[in-house]
């Protein structure tokens, strides 16, 4: 089934490699030899992800990104990090400044400068938030289109507390979206798991539901009502119950808890600042559309992570013969929603 | 329609000076117990302190006795009603496992004398001592031989292993045997990665529904449900609409690693979720409660009053009723059928 308008793709990854990232570290990082024992970014957690499956993509380059768009009849893919995702793990709030910064030089050269069908997000450095504020500003003139927030840190606050207003504030100013993308899982309550596919399920869900929750009872959409920001990797089905279940909470005497509020949760979340990725075959995504934003949807391919090649192809195909969702609909999910957000010129 | 409600899960508060005399020796009577509570806290937050902050109106002291409940359950049309504990659901949190054995056969006993015996219309669940899976296993049938309770209650939050971990299989087993419920409840917000937020209000949108998810990955992946066919458990307080979106993650990720990951399964985990074993009470306002129905099933759902943590059940039930995007016949399964039944009450 071909499409009459071109198809974005809302978030793929990058496969960092160190060795390359080596060469865009800049200051008193700049030609310091590298310790191939540890990576660059802290790892995830404690569960083993570096044993890849065969047959899955394991470099992906510009070119094999490109290729990929091809064999899935995509116009362009919005790209963001794989180890990357740890940034908010470190510690070093010295060197987190510094390999977001190569990070963000890395995929600027490597990836967006190669194909005007690949954009990228900046990695923040949120340790720091003034210098992840100019982080954002340096990425805007790299044409990069958005600045990614690690929904998993070490920072003991989430992202509604005022010391991260400098990058709300640079966000609004430059127009640029901001993105919360977990992975991490430890610390969310269920590191007794021990099979990765249950870790799995909640790892991005939790993670973002904690940032979610945070943001929207701070006031953050209140106090930057221009700002627009994308919850990433666990799908949409999570927004018509956070909807209901805060508002519940809003409802009580204990909205005293939430005074910079000036109306209900759920309609900050309908208010075109939140945005999300669905998965194809999300069942509830006709109630989504109802009770959430149709124009607040996005598609998320999500490689090369996860799945062969050949499975990635089936997702378009799934997406466009479903009864229960209009051809318009679908437009926007595939197409005007990640054009509008990322201001994408296509 | 009928009138009739069955509640599925009001709560007592309660007194460790009154349960003092429930205990066996050593513990019967030893006023130093009385110098810490006899549950953990369930977290850092002292739940009355906020509401009093908040301006909530005070409650009555003794307005959770046998006569208050048959009160409140004759003026808001209140059948049955099955009572649960409030500090008792830190019983997760207890460290030493013959304290939580005594404490939990003490509750029971309290439990029994003052509510069960006072009225065919008041049940009551057993605490489980989780800490001891083989007391839990004797107290789940003593509760039930013995005090005419209607299944155990499994408080997760803060126990080493989740609640679908082989150490608690006996548990459902004996469960299985005796024809009885199982019912998760939490209520401890501490360790389930929100630490950091210092407003109730945002715990309170997340301690439930995260409770509830981990241990439901837990159990439906371990194949619990498979292995015991007949076990029915039921899930307390975090609503129904995020069950749609659970279905969907567990599909997912059994779809890319389901074989050898959660290989007891016989179907997809979406099927149990809907498969009859599984009981999940809603909101009265949750939007979606019509595309749970749909994806779910209108016999799974269940009302719950949740007195006296909450005082607005003429209202509450009154809203159920008058929704008009539900059948009258799935109102009324909602409200009094259902529970009956999988409490499997005369």
């Amino acid at each position: 089934m071909k499409t009459t308008y071109p198809i974005i793709d809302a978030d793929g990854h990058v496969l960092e490699k160190d060795s390359e990232l080596h060469d865009f570290l800049e200051g008193r990082y700049r030609g310091m030899p590298r310790f191939e024992t540890y990576g660059y970014f802290p790892s995830l957690d404690g569960w083993h992800r570096g044993s890849s499956v065969p047959g899955k993509d394991q470099e992906t380059p510009a070119p094999r990104w490109v290729e990929f768009l091809d064999e899935l009849g995509i116009q362009m893919s919005v790209l963001y990090p794989t180890a990357g995702l740890a940034l908010g793990l470190s510690q070093d709030y010295e060197w987190a400044c510094a390999v977001a910064h190569a990070y963000n030089s890395w995929v600027y050269e490597k990836f967006t400068r190669q194909s005007p069908r690949l954009k990228a997000v900046a990695l923040l450095p949120v340790q720091e938030p003034v210098e992840a504020a100019r982080e954002l500003r340096r990425a805007k003139e790299l044409g990069l289109v958005a600045g990614l927030l690690p929904a998993v840190t070490t920072l003991h606050k989430g992202y509604g507390h005022h010391d991260f207003d400098p990058i709300f504030q640079e966000a609004e100013r430059l127009d640029m979206p901001l993105a919360i993308h977990g992975a991490p899982s430890r610390g969310m309550g269920f590191d007794f798991f021990d099979k990765f596919i249950q870790v799995h399920t909640l790892e991005h869900p939790f993670a973002i539901l904690i940032q979610f929750t945070n943001m929207v009872f701070e006031g953050l959409f209140e106090r930057f009502p221009r700002l627009r920001v994308v919850f990433l990797e666990a799908g949409s089905g999570w927004i018509p119950y956070m909807m209901d279940r805060m508002d519940e909470e809003f409802e009580k005497p204990q909205r005293r808890q939430a005074p910079l509020l000036k109306k209900k949760p759920s309609e900050y979340i309908r208010s075109g600042q939140v945005w999300t990725t669905c998965e194809v075959e999300e069942k509830a995504l006709p109630q989504v559309i109802r009770q959430f934003n149709p124009r607040c949807l996005m598609w998320p391919s999500d490689y090369p992570h996860e799945r062969l090649p050949d499975m990635f192809k089936r997702d378009i195909p799934e997406f466009l013969a479903r009864t229960d969702l209009s051809d318009e609909e679908k437009r926007l999910i595939l197409y005007e929603n990640p054009k509008e957000f990322y201001g994408l010129e296509i | 329609m009928t009138d009739k409600v069955f509640d599925a899960d009001g709560h007592i508060i309660e007194k460790d000076r009154e349960l003092l005399d429930y205990f066996d020796p050593p513990y019967r009577g030893k006023e130093q117990l009385l110098s810490a509570s006899f549950f953990p806290t369930l977290d850092g937050w002292h739940r009355q302190a906020t509401g009093i902050g908040d301006g909530r109106q005070g409650r009555e002291s003794d307005d959770d006795d046998a006569v208050s409940w048959l009160r409140l359950m004759d003026r808001t049309g209140i059948e049955q009603t099955v009572l649960y504990p409030t500090g008792g659901l830190g019983e997760g949190l207890i460290k030493d496992a013959d304290w939580a054995v005594a404490l939990c056969r003490a509750y029971n006993n309290y439990l029994y004398e003052n509510y069960i015996k006072v009225s065919p219309r008041i049940h009551a669940m057993a605490l489980l001592p989780m800490q001891d899976a083989e007391e839990a296993v004797k107290e789940l049938r003593r509760g039930v031989k013995e005090l005419k309770m209607l299944g155990g209650v499994i408080a997760p939050v803060g126990l080493p292993f989740p609640a679908g971990h082989p150490n608690y299989h006996p548990i459902y087993a004996e469960a299985e045997k005796l024809d009885c419920v199982v019912a998760v409840h939490g209520a401890p917000a501490a360790g389930l990665g929100f630490d950091f937020f210092t407003k109730l209000i945002q715990a309170r949108a997340l301690s439930h529904p995260f409770s509830q998810i981990i241990h439901l990955t837990n159990i439906v992946f371990e194949g619990v449900l498979e292995k015991y066919p007949k076990l029915r458990i039921l899930s307390l307080e975090a609503g129904a609409s995020w069950v749609p979106f659970l279905m969907d993650r567990l599909d997912l990720e059994w779809d890319k690693r389901g074989k050898r990951q959660a290989p007891l399964l016989k179907k997809k985990p979406s099927e149990y979720l809907k498969g009859g074993q599984l009981f999940f009470n809603c909101d009265v306002k949750e939007h979606i409660i019509p595309t749970v129905v749909s994806m779910v099933g209108e016999d799974h759902l269940f009302y719950a009053s949740d007195y006296p943590h909450e005082r607005d059940q003429e209202e509450t039930i009154g809203f159920l009723r008058s929704r008009e995007d539900l059948s009258e016949r799935t109102k009324e399964k909602i409200l009094y059928q259902n529970a009956k039944k999988f409490y499997r009450s005369n």
